[in-house]
């Protein structure tokens, strides 16, 4: 598998992944500016560091881990956002849902939530990822992940119905888990 | 909650699960995005990863593992010696140091004095805060010196820093050997220079759009401001 196949040169890296990771660094941080300086950033790190990469498969999980390690390094002093660990998960099945969803509104959903509960959920809904394929690039269990989603899908759900100011807002939570110290991608051998 | 492990992208999808999936890919890529990629990644001096797989595969096991055990006591022994301080900085650091308000961090205790660039004692418009702050937190120890420019007696007063580092603490190699021609990154926070001056890497950062930097290069070369 991996050894057999060669690694990508660069300039494949970039044709072949950069709108990924423009889109999903666009998603994290809301501004095409720092999207794209977070994107060079990464292709820099992956330069510096590609003979790191031991499964060519794993290469597309590998480059957004290296997005999201960057995004976070780069917020480490700023504010959280919001956290849905208190909210409850739904019990009913999700009702119909019949109007198109605005793309402001959207992203301005994703930026209210802190950044545990916006990745998975961009993961879950931008590139298909598989609940286990989340919890890997968040190196969490999978049952946090299934949780988190949950929350961040009802949360989600409120926001951008219309004319609902998401009058159930979740309280800010002070503790921090333990993604803020997640730099592996960047050092994984 | 969804119970199956699969990815989502299956019939059972709920409509708004397709909405949100449409909308979230729906992000219009900056014109000339791969074009400024390619350039920023030919600019980066660094082995490209194809030519780094050629090396792997040339690498035996049992040589690798030898030199893995090396590398790990030289690592540890490096660690022991000089502990985080020593570790690399990166564009990602400088990006972080852009971000912080420094007149709230503390002088460096150390009284380390930073080297400034040639020519800056005398730069018009250049005022470098006396005393270095330092910034520490878990992965990074680095003195900063704050700064302040103004391009001429009219202009806005911009706000920097200024770094200073033997170039064993920058992560890749500078070519840039003075101001007037330095490795420019531009962000949303500003925009940084770096360069070489001996075995000394600068970098000044200013929180302002390119074209301070710009009257920064002509205040050092030192032609006239307008």
């Amino acid at each position: 598998m991996a050894d057999g196949m060669p690694l990508p040169t660069m300039d494949q890296l970039i044709e072949q992944h950069a709108a990924l990771l423009y889109r999903y660094a666009y998603r994290l941080t809301g501004n095409s500016h720092e999207a794209e300086d977070l994107t060079q950033q990464t292709y820099l790190l992956v330069q510096q560091r590609g003979h790191q990469l031991r499964d060519v498969q794993a290469l597309r999980g590998w480059l957004l881990t290296i997005v999201r390690n960057v995004f976070l390094k780069s917020r480490r002093h700023r504010g959280r956002g919001r956290s849905l660990d208190d909210i409850d998960e739904p019990t009913v099945a999700e009702e119909s849902w019949d109007s198109p969803v605005d793309r402001e509104q959207l992203q301005q959903a994703l930026l209210e939530l802190s950044e545990e509960f916006r990745s998975p959920l961009v993961l879950y809904y931008f590139e298909d990822f598989s609940y286990q394929q989340i919890a890997d690039h968040m190196e969490v269990p999978i049952g946090t992940v299934m949780s988190r989603l949950s929350r961040a899908k009802t949360f989600l759900k409120k926001r951008l119905t219309a004319g609902e100011e998401c009058a159930a807002t979740p309280p800010l939570r002070a503790n921090r888990s333990k993604v803020l110290t997640t730099r592996t991608a960047l050092s994984h051998g | 909650m969804r119970d199956d492990l699969s990815p989502p992208a299956s019939a059972a999808r709920s409509r708004f699960d397709s909405e949100v999936a449409l909308a979230m890919s729906d992000v219009p890529l900056p014109v000339g995005l791969t074009g400024r990629l390619h350039t920023a990644v030919k600019a980066s001096p660094v082995q490209p990863s194809g030519d780094a797989t050629a090396a792997r595969r040339a690498n035996h096991w049992p040589g690798r593992l030898m030199l893995s055990g090396s590398v790990a006591l030289v690592l540890f022994a490096a660690w022991s010696w000089l502990g985080p301080r020593a570790a690399a900085l990166t564009d990602a650091d400088v990006q972080r140091l852009a971000e912080l308000d420094l007149s709230s961090l503390p002088a460096d205790p150390s009284g380390t004095r930073i080297a400034i660039p040639a020519g800056w004692q005398s730069l018009p418009g250049m005022e470098l805060g006396g005393q270095p702050v330092i910034v520490q937190d878990d992965t990074l120890s680095v003195p900063v010196r704050p700064l302040t420019f103004r391009a001429n007696r009219h202009g806005r007063r911009v706000t920097g820093l200024l770094l200073a580092l033997p170039e064993s603490r920058w992560f890749s190699h500078i070519e840039a050997t003075s101001l007037s021609d330095p490795e420019v990154r531009y962000t949303a926070t500003g925009t940084w220079a770096i360069w070489r001056e001996g075995k000394t890497i600068f970098v000044c950062v200013l929180r302002a759009d390119p074209r301070v930097l710009e009257a920064l290069q002509l205040a050092a070369s030192g032609r006239e401001v307008s």
